[in-house]
């Protein structure tokens, strides 16, 4: 039986866990529903409380489901790995042939599912309750994957940190996608910051990414170079970090809950 | 041909030694049982066969392939059942053996035919975090056949199970072994390794101490003020031996 055999197979089984999981689980459920509607309904409500301008109304429904992206894209894997460390089954998990990044891309397959089901919630609600429609659909679909590969490259910091601070990460991790979408500028532009915080903003490929949503109301230019110029280092940066974390999380007999 | 070979293994956490420079060699087919009290390294040794630690010097080759080198290629072909295994909630027996299946690439089937082997044929919709103890460990027994292993760790995979459960399991681990899969088994039971295994090690303070089958290691403490040792006799006066005295 060869570990080559089937890396798909190993990836399908990441998002097969996650189906079973969100399936079982009324909590996780909340996560496509009850969470998101929140998000969405109080900020769209929000702005339509003080304006009818529908660019205010796009750029809360395109900023919020580019938020819930990358937030899904980050968390679905993590949240894996550590059901499965807190429930004392991760040593099962480890001792498979399982590769991190089949990990990560699993988690993707789910988050791309979720994120169906939430951008159908989004732009439905959108388009019934305040006339919203995406003016450049082919634009708004290269931002929200955009905001996809942002999630990620979070998503493999956040492995990275997992196999490093294993029960301790997962507070850390959690915050990670909403303090990024603020720094961001998920629903406004990063010149609202004071100046070191917006020269650290416009090193973030989110910043380019949301900025690619906006750009598609007319709310700032696009600049498809400036995402790949940030998103390419920060994927091999995080690439780099999850290797070594691995490496050293093996070296110090921190990847498994032996007892 | 050995299935399991380590050379000079030692492992440190935080300047504590855990393993000092550890030998063991597992011929195919065989279950070798590696006894020690508790924190003598039984747990680190299968952890770092299994490409689960690092080791700090020394080599480990499983199935032929150098460990470090062929980590994932070695992992397809093992796996493990330790007792006091944690279990994800909300999962069917079924469900997760499932998910196991496709990390392992199993043949279409398999999980069928591991839940009847196990004797879980009858609870495979049941959620595992259920289960008793000794059904908990049919379940694990069940994952580890997925992979149709070559070599399969047991750490202490019968603590904590009432009689009939840990014979059960025991029986179990007989068939697997009759079918060619090689089987690393630590255990605090004497009789159950005297029971299981061919050869034995007896590890402490990260060394080994002694081997050999069970005859052998007793006729090592024979004496007149212990005429018919027992392998516990064994165990407890190898293992509390202080550390200058040489390897047996």
């Amino acid at each position: 039986m060869s570990d080559r055999s089937a890396p798909w197979l190993r990836i399908l089984a990441q998002a097969y866990h996650i189906a079973v999981a969100l399936r079982r689980d009324s909590f996780r459920l909340l996560d496509v529903t009850l969470w998101p509607l929140v998000l969405f309904l109080s900020m769209a409500l929000f702005a339509a409380s003080f304006t009818r301008d529908p660019k205010a109304i796009g750029v809360v429904v395109l900023g919020a489901l580019g938020w819930r992206i990358i937030y899904h894209f980050q968390m679905e894997a993590v949240q894996l790995y550590m059901d499965n460390y807190w429930m004392g089954m991760i040593d099962h998990l480890m001792i498979s042939p399982l590769r991190w990044w089949e990990i990560i891309l699993g988690g993707a397959l789910s988050a791309v599912a979720k994120i169906i089901v939430i951008a159908v919630l989004f732009l439905g609600l959108g388009r019934l309750m305040f006339q919203f429609q995406p003016p450049d659909p082919l634009a708004t679909l290269f931002g929200f994957l955009a905001c996809a590969a942002c999630g990620l490259v979070l998503a493999i910091f956040s492995l990275g940190i997992a196999f490093l601070k294993r029960g301790d990460a997962f507070a850390f991790i959690f915050a990670f996608p909403d303090v990024i979408a603020v720094i961001s500028g998920v629903f406004y532009p990063v010149t609202v910051f004071p100046v070191p915080v917006q020269a650290f903003a416009r090193l973030l490929p989110t910043t380019h990414a949301f900025d690619l949503l906006k750009a598609t109301l007319g709310l700032a230019p696009a600049h498809p170079g400036w995402l790949f110029a940030t998103l390419l280092p920060w994927l091999a940066a995080a690439i780099l970090f999850t290797n070594l974390a691995l490496a050293r999380a093996r070296r110090d007999g921190k990847l498994v809950k032996m007892k | 041909m050995n299935a399991v070979e380590a050379r000079g293994v030692s492992k440190s956490f935080r300047g504590r030694p855990a393993l000092c420079g550890v030998d063991l060699a597992i011929r195919e087919g065989e279950i070798q049982g590696l006894l020690g009290p508790n924190g003598a390294g039984k747990t680190t040794l299968i952890a770092i066969l299994a490409g689960l630690i690092a080791p700090d010097a020394g080599q480990v080759a499983v199935c032929g392939l150098e460990v470090r080198r062929h980590l994932h290629l070695v992992q397809a072909q093992i796996n493990m059942v330790r007792g006091f295994s944690g279990v994800l909630e909300k999962f069917t027996a079924r469900e997760l053996l499932n998910y196991y299946a496709l990390l392992y690439h199993a043949p279409a089937g398999r999980v069928g035919e591991v839940l009847r082997r196990a004797g879980l044929w009858e609870r495979r919709d049941e959620e595992v975090a259920h289960f008793s103890s000794g059904w908990r460990q049919r379940f694990f027994i069940a994952k580890a056949l997925l992979n149709d292993p070559r070599v399969l760790f047991l750490d202490e995979p019968t603590v904590g199970l009432d009689l009939d459960a840990a014979q059960a399991l025991r029986d179990l681990v007989r068939e697997i072994n009759r079918q060619g899969c090689t089987i690393l088994l630590t255990t605090h039971y004497m009789r159950e390794a005297e029971e299981l295994c061919g050869p034995i090690a007896l590890i402490a303070r990260g060394r080994i101490v002694a081997r050999g089958d069970a005859d052998t290691l007793k006729a090592l403490v024979h004496g007149p003020d212990l005429p018919d040792p027992t392998l516990e006799d064994v165990f407890l006066r190898l293992t509390r031996q202080p550390l200058e005295q040489p390897d047996v």
